[in-house]
Order: structure tokens, then C-alpha cells, then sequence
């Protein structure tokens, strides 16, 4: 329940109202090449990329480190998209965690599904960087990193 | 009824008095009897297993047997052959007994006249007909009801088969697809990673090269999506999940994907898109194919310095929306031209035969706006350019039931359309997502149309036995739907079939119908809308 007022305070206020706090993105690829393509494309943002590599990390690291939004893949080992997704929304601690899917499935009907089953957005791959980055900054507020030490 | 003329019979009767007796009483002139005469059940039994009787007549004291044991010996060893006892005893118990161990008639000695005796053989003998007439017509329908059985069973199980089997084929289709997606997808991205200069400078020809690379990765991509749609196009696994959308929401979501590989080409992109064109009917995603197939076609033939515009415009009196990509390419011969044209008017094309040049794209943008109850057309003129365009029914119920019905002609079993309503105080969020969950459930093919805010009307073509099982498959994901749901429960709803027709009626009559049905919707709507007010 704290964090679910926490991130409301964070989107009114911006992230100074929280001692500079990063905002986190949890991003669960079983591919490490597509999770460094991420990482490398924030980096210019003042975000803070936390890694799993299948669904079952994936609901740990929810758990244990609330990120402000979860970017997952569907087709991993051990625990696929479907039942981190599940899990985490089922999960009162990380059910307002806001989730994007990013997957190289085509199946017409799972966007429905899982956009169903409390996704916020499905996006396919290969996804345009600029959408992902739009849709992103719908849920956390990304800063590039230069505006961030101006404004110190 | 009785076929011959001679009546055989075969008479158990050990006192050769009563023999002549019987004989004498069986002369007549309507019937012929022909009379078999034994004098002990095993004589009797003897004749019986080497001849047919038309009908058994026995005495009930025989020296090897006794009372109704001899009826039923008898009655065990001459099948469907009817048996009268002649007897002197008189007495009702033994009566029942007789007629219970198989007689059909009993007759006292001494009792009766010739035209009696004639006439009780003569009934029992038709009776024994009937009854086994009957009993092979019940023997032949058990017979039949258990084929049925085993057929209905064999069916079950190659439905199992084939279910199966269609769920292994798109299996397979999308993990390949997945497959193939996942390096993509790291090329690309890295590719513009270094492209744009995130991991040190990357000089013009440099930038030129990677910009190429960029685009020849996104057309594998699309290879990769023409080929899985091809794929199922040909086995019939494309279905359309059609609903309402904006046209300018999909074309500007195929802006993006084509913007680079313009830029790349240097042909200048023009994208004209009205914001008030009417919403159209059909499956998003499809459409978006449709566009960037015909863009890259129109890129592609652009030639340096070329121009592609993209557009969109109403068409209100054919209740469509037309969607146009226009090149100045060098246009298209007349010869080709009339190929590519008499390929758009042919109902079914086999996918995989192209002609020359086109490639697959254009194969799969026609059937994909089949699929979206349109139709393609092309106009060219050799030295200024080509145009692509294709056609979008809006979002009118009733038009896109007509050109569905064109389609569908065929529908072999009944179509009919259900109302389903959610309760009248859920709010507009929960409504949308029960509107989700209704997509959700949706079959390909099938039409669901939101009619208001929280009525919809779904069009299937199902057999009666079919749309049971729906109703039951609806309401058991609905609960599991609830069962884990993070959002709360969805709205209760209600769902009635209001109307069905079978494959006898009239396009004409259903459109009717339906568009009362619809007519309906509204008003209700209006109604509801003021009651509130």
C-alpha cells in the first residue's frame, strides 16, 4: 500500500520530492543482448535498470526491489510472461506496478489477453525505441541525466 | 398378409385320434395346410431344426413332456414360428402359464369349430409376422443407433486429433516466427545503437551504411511476417479480430515503421490523413500490414528522389473508407498491370503464385483485406506513377453484416446474433473492460459490434449444438476471468440469442433482421441516455 501512495506522491511531486530517488525499471529478457539494448538506450536517462532474466526472477525481484515498472518478455524459461505477469498483478505488494510487454509473438489474440489481464501496454519486437521510451515516460518520470545535474 | 398359399404346420400330438381330429378340422377350402405330424417333442424338435413351420400346433401331454415345459421346449428351438396349444384340460392358471412360456393361443379340445381353428392359426400366424416385423425394425435401429455411437465417437476423436493438430500448427508457426524475431531484433537494435553515435562517433558513410542495414533488417522482419501470414492464410488459420478502430491511429503507427526507410531511400513521405474520417470496422493489425506492404512496394519503385503519399478518405455512399499509397514511379505496364488486376478480382488466389516483381506483399495485402471485408485496386500510368488502394467498410453494423454475408456466402451451418448486455449500473471503465474480455472470447470470423456503451451484438455462424458450448465457454471464462482478476470483478452481463437464420434465408432477409435488431439497440439506447438526463 506504501509504495502504491509512494509512486503517487513521486508522479505529483517528480522524483526530488523523494531525495533524488531513481526511478527503477525491472527488465526480465532470458536474451542478455536485448537486455543491454535497453540498458544502453537509458542510459542517458536518469533511470535505474534492474535485470532478470526469467519469470521466476523476475517475481523475486519485483518483491524484493518495487521497481516503478516492470518491462517483460513472454517467451522465457522458467516461469513465462504470462505467469510473472499473473503473479505480479495477483500480488497486492506489486499489483500497481504499472507492466510493459515486449515480445516477438504475432498471435492476434494475446494482446487482448494480456492487456486483459492487467497489462498496461503490449509492444512488439522489433518496437520502435522512441514508442517504448513514450510509453515509459506515461508511468516514471525520465529525465535525461544532463537536465537532472542543471537542475542541482 | 400370410405370402403362401400352403400354410405349413407342423402338429405335436402323440393320440392319433385327435391327429385325424385336427387334420379333418384343417381341411377347408380358403387355406391349404400342409400338416407335419410328430408324436413325441423330440420328434417334434427333430423336425424343427430341419425344416421351417409357418406355425407349431402342440398338444400339452406329450410322452417326453408335460404342460407348459412342453411350450416352452418347443418355443426354445422354433425361433420366431408361432406355437397354439390344443389341449383338454381347461383351466386358467395353466392358460397364463401357456401364453407366458410362448404360446400365442390356447384351445380346448372339443371346443371349437373349424372356422375357429382356421382363423386362430391364420391370426397367430399374422401376428407372428407383425412381431417380427417389429422386432427387426428394432434390431435394425439398435443396430443403426450404435453405428451412430461408434461414428459420433470416431469423430470426437479425429475433432481431438484435428484440435490438436491445429494447435501444434500455430504453435510451431509462432515460435518460429519468435525465433527468427529475437536476433532481429538485437541486430536492429544495435545497428542503431552505433548508428546513432551512443558508443563513440560514427562518421556519414558509416551512418549511410548502418541506415541500410537498419532497413534490410526491418525487411526480414516483414519477410518473416509475410511468410507466417502466408503461411496461415493458406491453412486457413488467419482469422481477423475485427472491431472498431480510427484510421488515423493506424496509419500513424505505419508512418513510424516507414518514416527511416524513406529517409533512407531519400523519397519524400507524404501522409494525408483526415482526423474526421468516420471509424472503420476491421482488424487493426491487418490493416496496418496492408499499408506497409503497399508502402514498401511504392518506396521500392519510387526511385531516387521519388515521392510516396499516403492517404486516407471517406466514402460515404459505399459506407467505406479508401486508403491509397501513390507513387511516381515509373508506373506499371499495361500487361502487368491487367495481371496484378485480374489477381485482385479472382476470389481466391493461391498465395505463393505472385506475379513477377510484386512479390508476396501484394498476394498478402489482398487476401488481408479480404479478410478485412475490403477490396483491392490499382491504377497506374506508365511514366508518372501508380497508385495502390484498398477499401475499409466503417463502422456501420449493418453494411459490414452485407459484405461479410458476401464473403461468407458459404456458412454451412445457422448464423445467428446474441445481445449481450451488462447490468445498467456498471460504470464505463468496467464496461470497457468487459469489452476486453468479450474480445477475448471472440472466434475468428465471428462479428461483435458494440451497439452502446454496454450492449453488444455478436454475429456467429454456428450450429445450434456449437452455440450451447459457447454460452458455457463464456460463462466458465467469465468466472475464471473473476477468479483472478486484479482489478475486480467484471460486470455481470446477459447474453440472449435474438435472432437466427439458416442457410435458406435470403441475404436480404438477414440484413433486414439484423438491422432492426440494431435499430433496437439504438433506440434503447436514446431511451436509456434521457432516462438518465
Amino acid at each position: 500500500m506504501t509504495t502504491m501512495i509512494d509512486r503517487r506522491i513521486q508522479k505529483h511531486c517528480g522524483p526530488h520530492a523523494f531525495e533524488n530517488r531513481k526511478p527503477s525499471i525491472l527488465c526480465v529478457d532470458d536474451d542478455p543482448d536485448i537486455q543491454t539494448t535497453i540498458e544502453l538506450r537509458m542510459r542517458e536517462y536518469n533511470v535505474e535498470i534492474e535485470r532478470a532474466f526469467y519469470g521466476m526472477q523476475g517475481i523475486v525481484e519485483a518483491i524484493k526491489t518495487r521497481p516503478d515498472l516492470i518491462l517483460m518478455d513472454l517467451a522465457m524459461p522458467n516461469g513465462d510472461g504470462q505467469y510473472l505477469l499473473d503473479s505480479i498483478k495477483r500480488n497486492a505488494a506489486t499489483a500497481d506496478i504499472p507492466v510493459i510487454i515486449l515480445t516477438g509473438m504475432r498471435d492476434p489474440m494475446l494482446k487482448q489477453q494480456l492487456l486483459n489481464a492487467g497489462a498496461d501496454v503490449f509492444l512488439q519486437k522489433p518496437a520502435h525505441f522512441d514508442e517504448l521510451l513514450h510509453h515509459i515516460s506515461r508511468f516514471i518520470d525520465i529525465r535525461q541525466q544532463d537536465d537532472d545535474e542543471e537542475l542541482r | 398378409m400370410i405370402d403362401a398359399d400352403t400354410i405349413k404346420v407342423l402338429l405335436l400330438e402323440d393320440d392319433a385320434d385327435d391327429h385325424r381330429l385336427t387334420s379333418k378340422l384343417l381341411r377347408t377350402e380358403k387355406c391349404q395346410f400342409d400338416i407335419d405330424w410328430a408324436q413325441t417333442l423330440a420328434a417334434a424338435i427333430e423336425k424343427l431344426s430341419q425344416q421351417a413351420y409357418d406355425i407349431v400346433i402342440t398338444d400339452l401331454s406329450v410322452p417326453d413332456s408335460f404342460g407348459f415345459e412342453t411350450v416352452a421346449q418347443l418355443r426354445a428351438h422354433c425361433g420366431q414360428t408361432p406355437i397354439i396349444v390344443l389341449s383338454s384340460l381347461e383351466d386358467e392358471d395353466v392358460e397364463r402359464d401357456i401364453l407366458l412360456a410362448g404360446a400365442q393361443d390356447y384351445l380346448v379340445k372339443g371346443e371349437f369349430s373349424k372356422r375357429i381353428v382356421t382363423r386362430a392359426i391364420l391370426h397367430a400366424v399374422q401376428r407372428q409376422q407383425s412381431v417380427n416385423e417389429v422386432n427387426a425394425l428394432v434390431s435394425e435401429l439398435e443396430q443403426s443407433q450404435q453405428q451412430l455411437q461408434e461414428q459420433s465417437l470416431l469423430l470426437q476423436k479425429k475433432n481431438r486429433h484435428l484440435r490438436r493438430l491445429y494447435k501444434t500448427a500455430q504453435e510451431f508457426v509462432d515460435n518460429v516466427s519468435h525465433d527468427f524475431r529475437t536476433p532481429l531484433t538485437v541486430i536492429k537494435d544495435y545497428v542503431s545503437i552505433i548508428r546513432e553515435g551512443m558508443v563513440g562517433n560514427v562518421n556519414d558513410e558509416q551512418q549511410t551504411m548502418l541506415d541500410k542495414v537498419s532497413v534490410r533488417a526491418d525487411d526480414l522482419n516483414h519477410m518473416v511476417d509475410d511468410l507466417l501470414d502466408a503461411s496461415k492464410l493458406e491453412s486457413g488459420l488467419l482469422g481477423a479480430w475485427r472491431r472498431n478502430v480510427q484510421m488515423k491511429d493506424i496509419i500513424e503507427r505505419a508512418e513510424s515503421l516507414l518514416e527511416q526507410r524513406a529517409l533512407v531511400k531519400n523519397i519524400e513521405l507524404v501522409v494525408e490523413c483526415d482526423a474526421s474520417l468516420p471509424d472503420v470496422y476491421c482488424d487493426a493489425d491487418k490493416v496496418g500490414r496492408v499499408i506497409t506492404n503497399l508502402a514498401i512496394n511504392a518506396i521500392k519503385f519510387a526511385g531516387d528522389q521519388g515521392r510516396v503519399r499516403l492517404w486516407a478518405e471517406a466514402d460515404p455512399a459505399g459506407h467505406q473508407v479508401v486508403v491509397g499509397v501513390t507513387d511516381n514511379g515509373p508506373g506499371i505496364e499495361k500487361k502487368s498491370l491487367d495481371q496484378i488486376f485480374q489477381r485482385f478480382q479472382q476470389l481466391n488466389t493461391h498465395i505463393k503464385s505472385t506475379v513477377k516483381g510484386f512479390g508476396l506483399g501484394l498476394n498478402i495485402a489482398q487476401q488481408l483485406c479480404k479478410l478485412n471485408l475490403g477490396e483491392m485496386g490499382v491504377q497506374s500510368q506508365l511514366g508518372k506513377g501508380s497508385t495502390f488502394s484498398f477499401t475499409i467498410p466503417t463502422a456501420n453494423p449493418s453494411e459490414v453484416l452485407r459484405r461479410w454475408l458476401t464473403v461468407n456466402e458459404t456458412y454451412a451451418d445457422s448464423l445467428r446474433v446474441v445481445e449481450i448486455t451488462v447490468d445498467g449500473d456498471a460504470n464505463l471503465t468496467s464496461c470497457d473492460e468487459f469489452d476486453g474480455f468479450l474480445n477475448c472470447l471472440l472466434r475468428c470470423n465471428d462479428l461483435l459490434f458494440r451497439t452502446t456503451s454496454q450492449t453488444w451484438l455478436l454475429v456467429m455462424a454456428v450450429s445450434p449444438y456449437e452455440s450451447g458450448k459457447w454460452f458455457k465457454r463464456a460463462k466458465a471464462e467469465f468466472n475464471k476471468a473473476n477468479r483472478n482478476r486484479p482489478l475486480g470483478p467484471l460486470p455481470d452481463y446477459r447474453a440472449e440469442t435474438r435472432n437466427q437464420w439458416d442457410a435458406q434465408d435470403s441475404k436480404d432477409a438477414i440484413l433486414l433482421d439484423f438491422e432492426a435488431l440494431v435499430q433496437h439497440a439504438n433506440a434503447d439506447c436514446l431511451t436509456n441516455c434521457e432516462g438518465t438526463v
